[in-house]
């Protein structure tokens, strides 16, 4: 299983608020296509696919705000 | 040596010019393309960026559909925002990579590139607001939005030169309570040249961004055009 996480946006930024999933639990992704649009107060920022898979598990709807470096998803490389 | 590509799409459709960005876009995420600066002047439209909603709009869809003024939302950050005739957008399409990957310090610069400009015509920023743009006197002159992807950004920035600022009455500018607007034209009270301004902020991309020139201006402006027809 490979971990989705909010990655690093640069010095002071300590978290991001999640917009959009372009995918869905069980839907496969390619690695480095958009996974998940995240915003901060003036940027937003789409977080790619670390790799291809099937989305096994979703932690964050849109709204949540979660810290750089928050477990957002998970894919299962396997399927 | 750094070389930024400079399309100028003259007066062009907000629609228009978000597809000749993303088109851009893709290509300086395949390495196909180099950092590129769209300047454009947009029709009368309001955008909604992630942060903004519909609230955040006064006017009616009556009044707006009899202005022929658009509402769209849009992928960048911030709030909501108008764009009109008068009004100098830049988008500037920069691989971050080559760069510096931190969101903050691109924003700081493109506030720098704005400061930079106006001080080419004696107005001089706001130092005491602490928020995101560009403010003279207490008005804010410029706003920026922006989308990253790949590291690669789009969307931009938006100065207001000679547009009409009524217009701003008609939404809550940036989610801001009480903002209050200004533009080069009614700080200096004469009219400035848009090809004039487009040759300050480009220099001034220049300076803060270090690109060591500006190329093929001519020819994808002409490409610009035809792809956005």
């Amino acid at each position: 299983m490979v971990k989705v996480i909010l990655p690093e946006l640069g010095e002071g930024i300590k978290e991001a608020t999640i917009c959009y999933w372009h995918a869905s639990e069980g839907k496969s992704v390619k690695r480095d296509e958009d996974l998940v649009e995240i915003a901060t107060d003036k940027a937003t920022f789409n977080v790619p696919a670390p790799s291809s898979g099937v989305i096994r598990k979703i932690f964050h709807k849109d709204g949540d705000i979660v810290k750089v470096g928050g477990l957002i998803a998970e894919i299962d490389e396997k399927d | 040596m750094k070389s930024l590509k400079i399309i100028d799409l003259g007066y062009s459709s907000y629609k228009a010019s978000y597809q000749i960005q993303k088109k851009i876009l893709n290509e300086i995420i395949k390495d196909e393309s180099g950092d590129t600066l769209i300047m454009a002047e947009h029709p009368n439209v309001i955008t909604l960026g992630r942060k903004g909603g519909a609230d955040h709009i006064y006017a009616t869809t009556r009044f707006l559909d009899a202005k022929g003024i658009e509402v769209l939302e849009v992928d960048r950050g911030g709030d909501v925002t108008i764009h009109g005739p008068g009004q100098l957008v830049t988008y500037p399409l920069f691989n971050l990579r080559r760069h510096k990957k931190d969101i903050l310090f691109f924003i700081k610069r493109l506030e720098e590139v704005l400061e930079k400009t106006v001080r080419h015509y004696g107005l001089v920023k706001d130092g005491t607001i602490d928020l995101t743009g560009l403010w003279v006197g207490g008005k804010k002159v410029a706003f920026i939005g922006i989308g990253i992807s790949h590291w690669a950004t789009y969307h931009g920035t938006s100065l207001n030169v000679n547009n009409d600022l009524k217009y701003f009455s008609i939404i809550k500018p940036c989610g801001i309570d009480g903002l209050r607007v200004s533009s080069l034209k009614e700080m200096l009270n004469k009219e400035i040249s848009m090809d004039e301004i487009k040759d300050v902020i480009k220099e001034k991309y220049c300076e803060v961004f270090e690109f060591d020139n500006t190329s093929e201006r001519e020819k994808n402006a002409v490409l610009a055009k035809k792809e956005a027809s």
